[in-house]
């Protein structure tokens, strides 16, 4: 661009297009044009002379004229326009080269200059000869013809480009050159090189005036540049003054500024400078701690974007619009809590205090911001800690209350509220005798200050009454201290409403009265058989007394039953205390059950007492029920039926009724005996207890028996009903419902209706007291069993070894080898329990061990005591068992 | 029937290997010329006399009986292959172009009235004026 504003580039410029533009025309235009045109006269020519020639050739082969053929050939080799002619004829379909001019002109050379626009071509016809003629212009004549034809123009050319240099130079000495020293002399000027005059050598008029103006100039500048040297000596000495005290302020200025840095750099909490714009302007390291962002990438961002979470962005803008309204800000000077954000995108707590500092004109807003996040958590976890710690005080079913030194209330939980009926606020900081007028409190407050002294006070039980209501509490006191440094102290007051345990308690000392009475009674039901077993057993010796031995031996009997069913009685109760009564249900024929129960209470029956049994519906019917337990109740009730009355009549009324599968027993009992006052009617269904304590030592029970009736019809899904009346009689009911059975024709009995004989059946009883073996003994003897005694266990495998029994019976407590590890040993002799039946014979009579003595091999269970009927039932079985194996 | 496949066969070859005609010329220069200078001469061969007078051959038309003598004869070919021979060689520059005339009679008027003019005459007596010698 400077070159083309140069008088050189203004001047010469045109005349360098005009030379270029004609160098174009003439050196390339023009003679492309002239060569094109040429081109287009030559090859029309071409091929009008080679029509020429094919029309000849033609006209020779037709009419014998070859006049015209020797002076057109001749011409051809004598034309420089042509590059060859070729004679093409056709011969037998096939154009052959007959001829060409120059010769040896190829066929492939023909056929290569095809494309040539100089290549034409006429065909021959009408004559003998059938072809073409073919003509290629020369190339070389052309460029020849062309360069001749442009050759004036080139020298014209060359003569005016000879003359426009001729002219440059010419005009680059006589101009350009002055003009250019006298640039270069005004250049000097404006460097301040004054030295050199101006001596520009030239004829010009108008340059020689520039060259006198320009040292005119020259000495102008001259002057004024001495004046100026002089007066800038003095501003520099001014400068080089002004200069020292500023270096000083702005030392002084950076040390304030580095004094200003450290404090924000070395702060505690973090600092964030923002300007007008919320723009960062400054970011200490604390906020790179806190924030996340380094100071080179906070400075310049806006708070909104960097450290303010979104939902505040708004309430921010807002706060910034209303400062730079009305100069006011209620977020300014004063310590509050908001949250931030990390770079991380969490959200934090902080305790924000922003102020403003005016700069010049412009004011920044100047943020102290401490993450409160650890204090905040630790403040809510003491929080939640504190309100747990109430919760739990408050929630504990006894009064808690803390005093201080000075006996006043720091603490009372909601129960002591509720208890005390007051509010808190009406007892925290108050004395006990602030907050109650009662007879207690002085009472109450020397206990707390003896307390206090370090003076040990057990607990103390209060009744306090309330609308006639009282509750018994249990008092106590104890200091406790909070803290480790500094321990402060308070006296701690608990107690607890111990009425329901006070309740329990007399409840127990009642129950132990009543068991105390129990085993009373127990003791002396016991006792009172063994008496009349023991002396006459002893009678039974004394030769004097045998006629009388028959009703020694009856009355051992009937008390050691007694015996026994109290002992049931007992085992019964405790079952059924326990849960573990059960059911044994299995066939039953009721008419068969109604007979036995007229035969088991005869013995029982005073002669003055009569007995009426009523059954109805009751025939020919069969149930699923557990017959010993149903028995086990009548018994019970008759028995007591029997025991309490001194006359007049039993009477059992049994009421059978068929109800679709099932067959409903309405039972009762009744007497009339002594009868049961209304107050008694709750007791006698208790346990141990009968009407009172005179009744039992009259007419004796241990008063279990309607307590184990009423269990079992629980069991039955039944229950006991009493009516009665004091001195007129008493009457059970109870009605239970059995599953029917369809009847089935029964075996005739055999077992009554001629004594067996056991001869056959042979026996092991093992047993290791010598008592019960001689009672197996003499029970055995009258039905001649076969019977083998060994004393032990190991004694019984032996004899299992040695010979073959029919049955064994094994007592299963033993010293030395017990039943249940013979039964082991038993189980490894070959054969051995497959053709010998092993039953348990043992006093443990629960059911569990029933099942347990089972599952050990044992095939069956025989229950201590033993009765003679019991043990001819069970001889009878198993001789039953016996045929039918050896049938 | 063996003479008559060689007649047949010398009657074939008889356009092939024609006799040579009776050459008449005017004013040629040469002396005597032999059987096969004159084939050269009429196979366009020799353009110029040695007393410069150009050589021009004169032919009966083409379609006559005397050309194809001539070309059994010249270049032992038929009459076309004979034209063609010619058209080549004028097309080349190499030789005039022959005269080709009716009959023998105007090839002997034709001789008669230019010089360096050469024939072949098969039918007519040769002029003595226009007789060329052969050895």
């Amino acid at each position: 661009m400077k070159f083309l504003n140069s008088i050189i580039a203004r001047i010469w410029g045109p005349f360098g297009l005009m030379a270029v533009s004609l160098l174009l025309l003439v050196g390339i235009y023009i003679p492309n044009q002239q060569k094109g045109t040429l081109r287009e006269f030559q090859s029309a020519e071409l091929k009008e002379l080679v029509k020429s020639m094919a029309i000849n050739i033609s006209v020779a082969g037709k009419y014998d004229d070859w006049t015209r053929l020797t002076e057109i050939f001749a011409d051809i080799s004598e034309r420089p326009s042509l590059e060859f002619a070729v004679l093409l004829l056709e011969f037998n379909g096939k154009e052959t080269l007959v001829a060409s001019n120059p010769p040896n002109v190829s066929m492939e050379a023909v056929n290569n200059a095809r494309s040539n626009d100089l290549f034409v071509e006429a065909p021959i016809e009408g004559g003998i000869f059938q072809g073409k003629v073919v003509i290629l212009g020369s190339e070389a004549f052309l460029s020849s013809e062309t360069a001749r034809l442009n050759f004036p123009l080139v020298v014209a050319m060359a003569l005016v480009i000879t003359a426009v240099i001729l002219l440059y130079f010419f005009f680059l000495r006589g101009v350009a050159l002055p003009l250019q020293a006298v640039r270069g002399a005004a250049e000097r000027i404006r460097e301040g090189d004054l030295s050199k005059p101006m001596d520009i050598d030239t004829n010009i008029r108008e340059l020689k005036s520039m060259n006198m103006a320009l040292d005119g100039l020259r000495n102008g500048l001259l002057e004024q540049r001495n004046t100026n040297l002089a007066l800038t000596k003095g501003m520099e000495n001014e400068i080089q003054r002004q200069t020292k005290d500023l270096r000083k302020t702005l030392d002084e200025l950076q040390d304030s500024r580095n004094l200003f840095g450290n404090i924000i750099e070395s702060a505690l909490d973090a600092m964030v400078i923002a300007d007008g714009q919320s723009r960062i302007v400054e970011w200490n390291r604390k906020a790179e701690q806190i924030f996340g962002w380094s100071r080179e990438e906070a400075l310049g961002q806006k708070l909104t974007k960097l450290i303010i979470p979104q939902i505040h962005r708004d309430n921010h803008d807002k706060g910034m619009s209303n400062y730079h309204a009305t100069g006011q800000g209620p977020a300014l000077n004063n310590l509050f809590e908001t949250q931030a954000l990390r770079r991380d995108g969490t959200t934090f707590d902080i305790e924000l205090y922003i102020t403003t500092v005016k700069i010049g004109k412009e004011e920044v807003f100047s943020s102290f911001i401490r993450d409160i996040t650890a204090a905040k958590q630790m403040s809510q976890d003491l929080e939640r800690q504190r309100e747990l710690n109430s919760a739990l005080l408050n929630g504990l079913p006894m009064l808690i209350t803390l005093k201080d030194e000075d006996l006043r209330y720091t603490f009372v939980n909601d129960s002591a509220l509720k208890e005390l009926k007051q509010d808190r606020s009406d007892m925290i900081g108050k004395r006990e005798n602030e907050v109650f007028d009662t007879d207690w409190v002085e009472d109450s407050m020397k206990r707390d200050r003896a307390v206090w002294n370090g003076e040990t006070d057990s607990a103390e039980e209060k009744t306090l009454t309330r609308g006639g209501v009282s509750s018994h509490f249990l008092i106590g006191r104890y200091l406790i201290s909070v803290g480790k440094e500094n321990p402060t102290s308070y006296l701690l007051t608990y107690g607890f409403d111990i009425s329901t345990l006070k309740a329990v308690q007399k409840e127990l000392e009642s129950a132990l009265s009543t068991k105390n009475e129990f085993l009373a009674t127990v003791s002396h039901e016991i006792r009172t058989p063994l008496h009349s077993i023991i002396v006459l057993s002893e009678l039974l010796n004394q030769h004097d007394r045998i006629d009388e031995r028959d009703e020694f031996s009856q009355n051992i009997r009937s008390s050691s039953r007694h015996l026994l069913n109290m002992v049931n009685d007992i085992l019964d109760f405790s079952k059924a205390s326990a849960q573990r009564l059960e059911l044994a249900p299995a066939d039953m024929d009721v008419t068969e059950f109604t007979d036995g129960l007229i035969r088991v209470d005869k013995d029982q029956r005073s002669s003055e007492v009569s007995f009426i049994k009523d059954i109805q519906g009751c025939e020919g019917v069969t149930v699923h029920a557990d017959q010993t337990r149903l028995n086990q109740v009548l018994q019970n009730l008759l028995s007591n039926a029997f025991k309490f009355t001194e006359k007049g009549e039993v009477k059992l009324q049994i009421i059978g009724v068929r109800k679709n599968d099932t067959f409903s027993m309405k039972f009762a009992v009744s007497d009339t005996g002594i009868g049961i006052s209304n107050e008694n009617k709750k007791k006698v269904l208790n346990a141990f207890e009968q009407g009172n304590s005179g009744i039992a030592r009259k007419f004796g029970g241990t008063g279990l028996g309607l307590g184990i009736v009423s269990k079992l019809l629980q069991l039955m899904d039944s229950e006991l009903v009493l009516e009665s009346q004091l001195n007129e009689g008493t009457t059970f009911r109870f009605e239970v419902s059995f599953p029917l059975i369809k009847q089935q024709a029964s075996a005739s009995p055999t077992a009554h209706t001629a004594p067996p004989t056991f001869q056959s059946i042979k026996m092991l009883y093992v047993e290791d007291m010598h008592p019960n073996q001689m009672v197996m003994k003499a029970m055995c003897k009258p039905w001649n069993v076969d019977l083998t005694i060994a004393s032990s266990g190991q004694e019984a495998i032996e004899r299992c070894k040695q010979e073959s029994f029919d049955v064994v019976l094994l007592d299963i407590q033993m010293p030395e080898m017990d039943g249940i590890e013979a039964i082991k040993v038993l189980q490894t002799i070959d054969n051995f329990m497959d053709n010998t039946p092993v039953h348990a014979f043992t006093a443990h009579a629960e059911s569990e061990d029933y099942e347990r003595f089972l599952n050990l091999g044992f095939s069956g269970v025989l229950t201590k005591p033993l009765t003679p009927d019991q043990l001819r039932e069970f001889l009878l079985t198993h001789l039953k068992h016996e045929h039918s194996d050896r049938h | 029937m063996r003479c008559f496949i060689i007649l047949l066969a010398l009657g074939w070859n008889g356009a092939l290997f024609a006799q040579m005609g009776t050459p008449v010329g005017n004013d040629l220069d040469p002396g005597p010329l032999t059987e096969t200078e004159l084939k050269e001469i009429f196979l366009g061969n020799k353009s110029i006399w040695d007393n410069n007078n150009p050589v021009t051959v004169v032919l009966t038309s083409s379609d006559s009986e005397g050309f194809a003598k001539v070309a059994g004869w010249a270049l032992e070919a038929g009459a076309f292959e004979f034209q063609k021979h010619w058209l080549s060689i004028v097309f080349q520059g190499r030789a005039n172009a022959p005269v080709f005339l009716n009959s023998e009679e105007e090839v002997l008027a034709y001789i008669r009235g230019h010089k360096g003019a050469i024939g072949l005459l098969y039918t007519l007596p040769v002029p003595p004026e226009l007789t060329v010698e052969t050895p």
